[in-house]
């Protein structure tokens, strides 16, 4: 079944009015080198609006990357990296994740959710925890609704 | 019976800079000179010239005494130097940007109207020399701020973007301020920020420029005093770094020795393996 399909189904189970964030996904290569096994793990209505990157380490994630993403019509920012302890360049992931904490508070400040930058330290390996912590993530951002023209 | 008259702030520095070019203990002192009701910085060589230093001018004057110990290789010179002066001059240490053996603060600490216009929270430097120190003041005690603070999530939305679109990107901000100096900035990258646009897009040159200072902000409102459409850019850096003093006990212009929680080192403060192999 291709995605438009599965997404099709979606609609016509009845949520046909729920917004579908678009999200800029950015992946560690040592934890999922391959972005297309990120994209399945997005529901399909999702998945079709977002974009995929993969860095060589979360620690390449700059805070700039995040805010452009925003600017440019995303609804949130997906980051994935390694379990803390996990980075194959030992702190990386730690380094990422303290940037990205005051950026989270940035943005709250400023008026933005939080919750649009999606921060997950855990291997994308383990399909199952990855699947439910963007599925929850996706389920607030359906709640917060779209980052341009907000209500 | 009426105590002595203290000497105002004005008496105190010229008493001490006059001191301190007289004995040569100084190559020069530098401050403000108050020139048709304008302050402006001034290197004072001679005790002729003390008679217009001034020192209820705000300006942030770390910049001009990196610049001059950049000029003249030697020499030594005095600063007349408020608690966000000195705040400045301790981050630029941290870049190694000036060599403080060669400076020598005086401290000037600030009246409480004076920290109330700046929201200031530390309004004296470490040694006060001239005025006195009002000690402290909690930054919910600005009024401003805990309005900011306040706001939920959306109403900050509204307040931001309302007061962004005013920006006409003169990059005054960025100027005025002596820790936002980097060589090639990303305001001015057309892949950060869209060039030739006004106001500028939505939220990249505020927020950029706002995560670019989160951790070496001083919290001394030039930025705020700079800005001709009165865009409260400092109220924002003033709650970010509350923000990262409350998660990181971190605190910019502090310490020397104290190093940004986002400049962490590889394999410092870690609780991993401690290398592989």
């Amino acid at each position: 079944m291709s995605a438009l399909e599965i997404s099709d189904g979606i609609q016509a189970a009845g949520t046909e009015s729920a917004f579908a964030p678009a999200i800029a996904v950015f992946h560690c290569r040592w934890c999922e080198p391959d972005s297309q096994k990120v994209l399945v793990m997005m529901p399909p209505d999702v998945a079709e609006r977002s974009i995929i990157r993969r860095l060589n380490c979360s620690a390449r994630m700059e805070a700039e990357f995040a805010i452009k993403a925003l600017g440019a019509g995303f609804d949130g920012v997906v980051v994935i990296g390694c379990e803390m302890g996990e980075c194959h360049y030992r702190v990386g992931n730690e380094q990422a994740a303290r940037r990205l904490s005051v950026l989270a508070g940035i943005l709250a400040l400023a008026g933005i959710y939080p919750q649009r930058l999606g921060l997950f330290w855990e291997s994308a390996f383990d399909e199952v925890t990855t699947r439910r912590s963007i599925e929850e993530y996706v389920e607030a951002l359906r709640d917060i609704g779209p980052f341009k023209d907000p209500h | 019976m009426q105590e002595e008259v203290e000497d105002t702030r004005e008496q105190q520095a010229r008493r001490i800079a006059r001191e301190l070019i007289a004995s040569g203990g100084m190559d020069g002192i530098l401050g403000l000179l108050e020139i048709r009701d304008h302050q402006v910085p001034h290197l004072f060589t001679e005790v002729d010239e003390l008679e217009g230093l001034d020192v209820s001018g705000r300006y942030p004057i770390a910049a001009i005494a990196e610049r001059l110990l950049r000029k003249f290789e030697t020499g030594r010179i005095g600063v007349i130097a408020r608690g966000c002066d000195e705040r400045h001059l301790i981050e630029l240490e941290k870049k190694k940007s000036v060599d403080m053996s060669r400076l020598k603060l005086i401290g000037l600490a600030c009246t409480i109207e004076e920290a109330r216009e700046c929201h200031c929270v530390r309004p004296y430097p470490r040694e006060v020399q001239i005025g006195r120190s009002v000690g402290n003041v909690d930054y919910l005690d600005h009024e401003a701020l805990s309005k900011l603070i306040n706001m939920d999530i959306a109403e900050r939305r509204r307040f931001w973007t309302d007061i962004f679109d005013r920006c006409i990107k003169c990059y005054g901000c960025r100027n005025v301020c002596p820790l936002c100096n980097c060589e090639d900035c990303r305001l001015e990258e057309a892949r950060w920020v869209r060039v030739g646009e006004i106001p500028p897009e939505y939220p990249s040159f505020h927020l950029i420029r706002a995560f670019h200072m989160a951790d070496k902000c001083v919290g001394c409102f030039a930025c705020e005093r700079a800005c001709p459409m009165g865009i409260p850019v400092g109220k924002l850096h003033q709650l970010i770094k509350e923000d990262l003093k409350s998660v990181y006990g971190y605190q910019a212009g502090r310490d020397v020795e104290e190093k940004s929680p986002l400049l962490l080192a590889p394999g410092v403060e870690t609780k991993g393996k401690g290398g592989r192999g």
